[in-house]
């Protein structure tokens, strides 16, 4: 049997200590975006580099992701985690969308980046949800899943913006 | 359970400082590790390179030696009476500062010469092309038309065609697989490619080397200052054949080297005659 | 203050396997460690064999490059980092700071049962068909992108092992910054502990520039991008059809993670050296502020010269030129530790025992190792080293044999404290000087190679030029088989001790660190009663009086005089 326990006496201390836990988190997700971004930059100098149109279904997501935010920000737990699936799912429909016009993950670097980073920045909603739930049931701080929420949501908008207009 | 010992005397340990330091400097006088150098900016690699031995050196002795100084010689028998911090900063800063600043001034004064000599793209210049490829060196000429043809990947061919030379029967390019010349006392750009894989142009008796990036020719210049005929290596992983993937390049005067540019039967006329003559022999290390 | 925590008596599961306590753990680790090490080193003796005696070692070049490959990722990832940054964090940090566990002991076993994974990946990438990953443990594409599946399990087991130390160093930042004991401010807390500190902030801030680079070769392999593959490839006569990406990309990316690690690598090493020097010498470190300081100023300036591996790949000349200068300025703060490391050595009233020597020898080997340094981060020289025995013999010395020391060092230091025993000390003896004489032999030779131009990763030497360097291969081989033996002491010792060493009381060492006011072995949750407080300075060695030293623990007022 697995036994959960907390090595941590001190309330504050506690509190503070998943601050900093969060903040380093946080830290560690800017840096490997910031590494895609250098990458995006350098590849978009190379001479094959013609954009594709981002499918409307990234931009509604995004939407979704804003709004959660606004749900998650009056403590709505239940309704963000909702959201946070539906931005899943319109991101799934995204994809759908890029196949039809004939964007798959090797036909343009452009796409390849799009669907590369729509990938590791599911992975980190993933992560997200799973705090949120915790959340909601009671395991975890709100206050620093949602910062790391915002962030998440913070970082699509920015994602978005880099390969539409960088 | 000892509340206090005797100060130990660790002559085993101060031993072993001043016989590694000892040894180490012997070892200069020991090992052949000197290599001859054939070019302009290699006297400046090399002049860097012994600059740093004798101010590394230096540190090295004075390290070692002050270390077992300090443990053989400077032991305390009561209490430790701490140094002002002031005294303490002075202890890490001046001898830091001494050390770094003889080395820096060094590295930037003598350095960063060289690297601009190689650095240069200099109008005048002879340019050759070498394009890597697993597992050899391969020379490309642009031939009289002073024109490089263009490469085309769907054209390579084995032996008849290595690099890939487009409309190959129609291009005057000299292309050498393995043997490069080039001309004694001229400045010499060398523009690298490579076909498949990273590689590393490397003539270490020229003190050269450069990668060979796909899709990113690069370069790098050398002026060649004694004849004779030296080793080319590759200095970057490039898959089972990295260790001997091996060409040479053949220093020879200017005359030679402008007949053997005329045409290709010309390039492969002259290394025969290299190799016939004995002047392609790479000499033994003294 | 209660324990506001329930639990069932804990099972042998719990208790030994999936352990949340962070000392189990990092025995865990330890002796992870030590098995890839004998993997790891083992490599490194049988292709060594190859480089002595061409021809005799059954080794194929292909496979040569394998083990070449392995030896450098097992020995970095899978024993330095798993002993030092994973082990020894987990056993002491908490301990030293007068924590009962790391701050989230979940997070700490899932990053243990993440890195065994990681290692059985590694091992089992031997067995496919082409062999484990040979392209390097720097794996530049095109290279790594054209080679068969050993480098895809290397990518995935890397995944893992990241992810096991991002959770790993998480746990060592959070416990510092929040559960030092009261009284312990920053600036009174061991250098160990410090170094411990910085080498995980880097870690955190620098890997995962490694996972996108690893992502995008992973997509370059298996989905057909061209992040890194240009066009106009061809391999074996055929044409590929990538088109656009850089070779370059990964070669920044890699190297902007690559050399912070260095530092993960290094600078605990230095860090334990510090704590062993001090309480062998009776007096407190030279310079304690100079070092913090110095700690700090190397991860900020080594997250800024990445591009001194790279000085003839090709980039522009003018960041070689900025490369060159900043990598200069490292030198500074490491000269300062490596003067501190000496300075503390100044009236010492010294005891020798095994972990002493061990950071003696660490001295030596970081002077002499730095130094080389310097000929590699200037770009002009390095044209002559750049992947040259040269640079094999320099970053062996530094995060090899430094790290081995230190690890060692920590080892016969810290075991009284692990176990409530003590290693046998004649063997300890033994085992140091057949470790350090090798060693240090080893990679200063190497060194002599570099200069005549001897290549890394060759399977031979043919060149007529590099035959005189040649000949001191047999002697290094023989060498490194002596070092390799030698290790056997030291697991005879490490275990045998274990149920058989002497019992050791508390404090063994008189030393003054929070860690020393715990039971031999600590129980769970560390301390019996109450937290220690920490009201004094980590390194009050040398008084009158009594005993020559004041525990960081101890009341300043019950100073007897």
């Amino acid at each position: 049997m697995i036994v959960h326990y907390a090595a941590i006496d001190d309330r504050e201390q506690r509190q503070s200590a998943a601050e900093t836990l969060l903040f380093f988190l946080l830290a560690g997700a800017a840096m490997l975006f910031a590494t895609f971004t250098a990458a995006y930059l350098i590849r978009r100098a190379g001479p094959d580099w013609t954009p594709v149109p981002l499918p409307t279904a990234a931009f509604i997501a995004a939407g979704l992701l804003v709004l959660s935010s606004v749900t998650l920000h009056v403590k709505r737990l239940k309704v963000t985690i909702a959201l946070g699936v539906l931005f899943a799912v319109v991101q799934a429909i995204a994809f759908r969308q890029l196949a039809q016009a004939g964007v798959y993950l090797a036909t343009s670097p452009h796409g390849s980046f799009f669907i590369m980073l729509t990938g590791v920045h599911a992975v980190h909603v993933l992560g997200g949800l799973l705090a949120l739930c915790a959340a909601a049931a009671g395991r975890a701080r709100v206050g620093l899943v949602a910062a790391w929420w915002h962030f998440v949501g913070g970082l699509w908008i920015y994602v978005l913006f880099m390969l539409k207009a960088l | 359970m000892e509340t206090t010992h005797k100060p130990a005397r660790p002559w085993g340990v101060a031993l072993f400082y001043l016989a590694f330091m000892a040894a180490t400097v012997g070892g200069f006088w020991a090992i052949h590790w000197k290599m001859e150098v054939a070019s302009e900016h290699g006297k400046g690699v090399d002049n860097m390179i012994l600059f740093l031995l004798i101010a590394t050196g230096v540190m090295f002795v004075a390290g070692h030696a002050v270390t077992a100084w300090f443990l053989v010689g400077s032991r305390r028998e009561g209490s430790f009476r701490a140094p002002s911090p002031r005294a303490e900063w002075t202890a890490t800063l001046v001898p830091i500062l001494i050390v770094v600043i003889a080395a820096e001034a060094g590295v930037l004064t003598i350095g960063m010469p060289v690297w601009a000599q190689i650095a240069a793209n200099d109008p005048d210049a002879v340019r050759i092309r070498i394009v890597g490829k697993q597992f050899e060196w391969v020379a490309h000429y642009c031939g009289p038309d002073g024109k490089w043809s263009e490469y085309d990947p769907k054209e390579v061919d084995g032996a008849l065609n290595p690099i890939g030379i487009k409309d190959a029967d129609y291009s005057d390019d000299i292309v050498a697989p393995g043997v490069i010349i080039v001309p004694l006392g001229r400045t010499v750009q060398i523009q690298i490619r490579s076909m498949d894989v990273l590689h590393s142009f490397t003539v270490p008796m020229w003190r050269t080397k450069q990668d060979a990036v796909p899709g990113m020719p690069t370069r790098t210049q050398v002026k060649p200052t004694r004849e004779g005929t030296y080793e080319v290596v590759c200095a970057e992983i490039c898959g089972l054949g990295h260790y001997k993937m091996r060409a040479f390049v053949a220093v020879v005067p200017e005359a030679e080297f402008k007949t053997a540019m005329e045409s290709q039967d010309d390039y492969d006329a002259l290394v025969e005659k290299l190799k016939k003559s004995g002047r392609f022999k790479v000499a033994r290390p003294e | 203050m209660t324990m506001d925590h329930a639990h069932a008596p804990p099972s042998f599961w719990s208790r030994y396997i999936f352990s949340q306590d962070h000392k189990v753990i990092g025995i865990q680790y330890l002796v992870t460690a030590m098995v890839m090490g004998i993997v790891g080193a083992g490599l490194s003796v049988w292709f060594r064999v190859q480089l002595a005696w061409p021809g005799t070692a059954g080794l194929s070049p292909e496979q040569y490059l394998s083990f070449v490959t392995m030896h450098g990722t097992i020995m970095i990832f899978f024993v330095v980092s798993l002993a030092l940054s994973s082990g020894f964090a987990n056993f002491l940090v908490p301990l030293q700071v007068g924590a009962r566990d790391m701050a989230y002991p979940f997070l700490n076993m899932l990053s243990y049962w993440t890195v065994v994974p990681a290692c059985l990946l590694m091992l089992a990438s031997f067995f496919v068909q082409g062999g484990a990953a040979g392209g390097g443990w720097t794996a530049y594409p095109p290279l790594s992108v054209i080679a068969p599946f050993g480098m895809t399990m290397w990518l995935l087991a890397m995944a893992l092992f990241i992810a096991s130390f991002t959770m790993s160093s998480l746990n060592v930042v959070t416990t510092i910054f929040n559960l030092r004991a009261r009284g312990m401010t920053l600036m009174r807390m061991p250098l160990t502990a410090w170094s411990y500190l910085v080498a995980s902030v880097i870690g955190l801030l620098s890997f995962p520039a490694l996972t996108a680079a690893a992502i995008m070769l992973l997509l370059d392999r298996h989905g057909g991008t061209s992040f890194y593959m240009p066009a106009g490839l061809v391999v074996s006569g055929k044409p590929l059809s990538y088109a656009g990406g850089t070779p370059l990309l990964f070669q920044h990316l890699f190297w902007f993670l690559g050399h912070p690690e260095v530092y993960v690598l290094v600078l605990p090493a230095i860090g334990i050296a510090f704590d062993v020097i001090a309480a062998n010498t009776r007096r407190p470190p030279h310079g304690y502020r100079i070092s913090v300081y110095a700690l700090i100023v190397i991860a900020v300036l080594g997250m800024i010269v990445w591009g001194h591996h790279m000085f003839t790949s090709g980039m522009n000349p003018y960041l070689g030129k900025y490369f060159t200068v900043a990598t200069l300025t490292i030198t500074f703060p490491f000269a300062a530790l490596g003067v501190n490391l000496v300075a503390s050595l100044w009236k010492a009233k010294l005891r020798i025992n095994t972990a002493m020597l061990f950071a003696l020898g660490l001295i030596s080997a970081i002077g002499t190792g730095g130094l080389g340094g310097l000929y590699l981060g200037n770009a002009a020289a390095d044209i002559h080293f750049h992947d040259s025995y040269f640079v094999v013999g320099h970053f062996h010395l530094m995060i090899g044999v430094v790290t081995m020391l230190g690890t060692f060092a920590a080892i016969y230091h810290w075991f009284p404290k692990m176990f409530g025993r003590r290693m046998n000390e004649p063997l300890g003896r033994v085992h140091f000087w057949g470790t350090i004489v090798p060693a240090m032999l080893i990679f200063t030779l190497m060194h002599f190679q570099g200069l005549g131009g001897m290549m890394r990763r060759y399977y031979e030497n043919t060149q007529v030029y590099v035959q005189p360097v040649q000949g001191l291969n047999p002697v290094i081989s023989i060498l490194a088989m002596v070092a390799f033996a030698a290790q056997i002491l030291f697991f005879v010792n490490f275990f045998s001790s274990i149920f058989r060493g002497a019992k050791s009381e508390e404090n063994p060492w008189q030393a003054t660190t929070l860690e020393w006011s715990a039971p031999s072995p600590p129980p769970h949750l560390n301390w019996p009663g109450e937290l220690p407080e920490a009201p004094r300075d980590p390194y009050v060695y040398g008084t009158e009086g009594e005993t020559d030293f004041q525990p960081q623990w101890a009341e300043p007022q019950k100073a007897t005089k």
